[in-house]
Parts: structure tokens; sequence; C-alpha cells
């Protein structure tokens, strides 16, 4: 089902509608897997196309409707990393005097809907790991294996080369493997 | 005490834990709730950020210039207006004495039966 650019960018509603329905799931899962959490999920995809109905005009013909908005989704949601990053920098101080020194920090409020329950545990060490990753190599690892996308759709996303992409999930798995080594570790001894 | 081999089991299984998330749909009523956010935000909250960061940028610009004009201030020579230094009472009584114009001033507005 395709949606009339054209129309969008008069302004119609109804064209509006259309293009969420077409494109909201696979914008509402992207977020998913980028942030595990229902509501924040659900926040952040209305945030996008709120944003996509404002700055459709900006939208060059031709290109791909679905990588422009995965392009805002990723945005949305390193904002809103960030903003949670910028909340906790104040147990800083906290942290500095505390012992518990867990490789990973576990993300407080992960809810993700599409993980099965037997693997809820193994799924936050695993997001707890992936948020203390840059983001590009977040972004890779998330699109490649909960997206299910192949390295040319992410280059395209990601706006890399798909070498760039094969360098980014590689680094990211590398980097999780060290992290979750050091958390099961730590679990195992204690 | 778990081996290695345990804990590379966990890391594996933790790498295979998002592998299969099954795709959610989206909540009913999504795009009437787009629709309605859409409607509800005012306009006017964009132009706030895009003047903020103008205005942020003039605040610092007058700050410099403030701080620019105080230091040019601050290092500039300063006139000395040292006092004159007499040396004996002479020069002095020379200095502050009445001059010959202002003599003149005094025996003009002396009444007449003062006039010597």
């Amino acid at each position: 089902m395709e949606v009339d650019i054209q129309e969008l960018k008069a302004g119609n509603e109804q064209a509006f509608r259309q293009l969420m329905s077409v494109h909201g799931k696979g914008i509402f899962n992207l977020c998913l897997g980028m942030i595990p959490n229902r509501e924040d999920a659900e926040d952040i995809t209305q945030d996008v196309f709120i944003e996509a109905y404002r700055h459709i005009g900006t939208f060059r013909e031709g290109a791909h409707i679905k990588t422009w908005l995965f392009r805002i989704a990723l945005n949305k949601c390193y904002d809103h990393i960030k903003y949670f990053k910028r909340q906790k920098r104040h147990g800083i101080m906290q942290s500095l005097f505390d012992k518990d020194d867990n490789p990973i920090e576990l993300p407080s409020n992960f809810q993700h809907p599409g993980i099965a329950i037997e693997n809820k545990e193994h799924a936050r060490a695993l997001y707890g790991a992936l948020a203390s990753l840059p983001e590009n190599q977040q972004t890779a690892f998330t699109l490649y294996e909960m997206q299910g996308m192949d390295y040319k759709q992410i280059a395209e996303t990601m706006s890399v080369s798909v070498s760039a992409v094969e360098s980014l999930l590689s680094r990211a798995r590398a980097g999780l493997r060290k992290k979750l080594h050091a958390y099961y570790s730590r679990n195992a001894s204690s | 005490m778990e081996t290695k081999q345990d804990i590379e089991d966990q890391i594996n299984r933790a790498f295979e834990s998002v592998k299969n998330t099954e795709p959610i749909e989206l909540p009913s009523g999504f795009s009437d709730k787009v629709l309605a956010k859409l409607h509800a935000q005012p306009t006017y909250i964009r132009s706030m950020y895009t003047i903020s960061p103008l205005l942020k940028v003039a605040a610092i610009f007058i700050l410099i210039l403030v701080n620019i004009f105080t230091l040019r201030l601050a290092l500039s020579p300063q006139p000395t207006t040292a006092p004159t230094q007499y040396v004996t009472i002479k020069d002095f009584v020379n200095d502050y004495q009445i001059n010959d114009a202002n003599e003149e001033l005094l025996t003009i507005n002396t009444p007449p039966h003062e006039q010597p």
C-alpha cells in the first residue's frame, strides 16, 4: 500500500492516517527496540508522526518515506535516551561512594511486550549492556538483530556505507560480549 | 560456582533473547491520539525554541563586550593628578595671593566712604 506524498504535502489528514496505518507498526517496533518500554515507545511514535506531519515539506521526492520516518524515529529515541541520562547525572556522586560496581546498569523500566517471559532476564541484561555502547553501534545492532533489516537497509537508514555497518555490528557484538561477561561473572561469584 | 562455559551459555542466551522478538501491534486509536496531540500543540512552542538560542548568543555577546570594555578601562594608563609641591612658604604665598585684577575688583566693590 502506497502513501500519496503530494496529498501529505497538501496537509490531507486522510493521507496522514494512511501513512500511520502503513508505517506506524514498524516505527513503534523500532522505538520499542531502542527503548524497551511500551508507554515510552508509544509516546515517541506519536511524536515521530507529529514531526513528520509538520516537516513533510522537507521530504525529498524520490526518497523512501520509510527510511525518512526511521531517521526521525532514531533521532527521537536518541533525544529520549539523552534526556534520561541527564536525569541520572545527579546520581554520579552517589555512585562514586557506592561499593556496587555493577558492569551493567539494568534498565529499571524494562517492559518489552514482544519478548518471551523466559527470556526477559537475559534480554534485560542485554539492554543494560546495549545502553553503554555508542549510539551508532546501538542503532546498528537494534536494526539488525531486532528489526531484521539487512546491511543495505541499515546503511541507508543510518546514512553510512555497508562496510561501516559491518564494522559497527562487529564492534557492538564484541562490546556487548565483554559487558555481559563481566556481568554474568560477577553474578556467578556473588 | 558457575564455570566459564556456563557464563558463555548465558551470554549466548542473552543474544538469542532479542532475536525472536514478537512484533507488537499499535494500540487501538493511535491515529486519533496523534491527530488530537497535533491539533492541541500550539505552534508558538516551536518559535520559542528557535528564539531561545538567539537570545543566548546575544547575551553572551553583550557579556563579552562589557568584559572587553572593563578590561580596557582597567588596563589603560590613568592621568596622574599629583598635588603641587611647594618648596618654600614664599612659593605658596605667591600661588595663593590676591593678584592685581582681584585687588581692583575689591576696590570697585568697596563703598565710597570706606575707600582710601
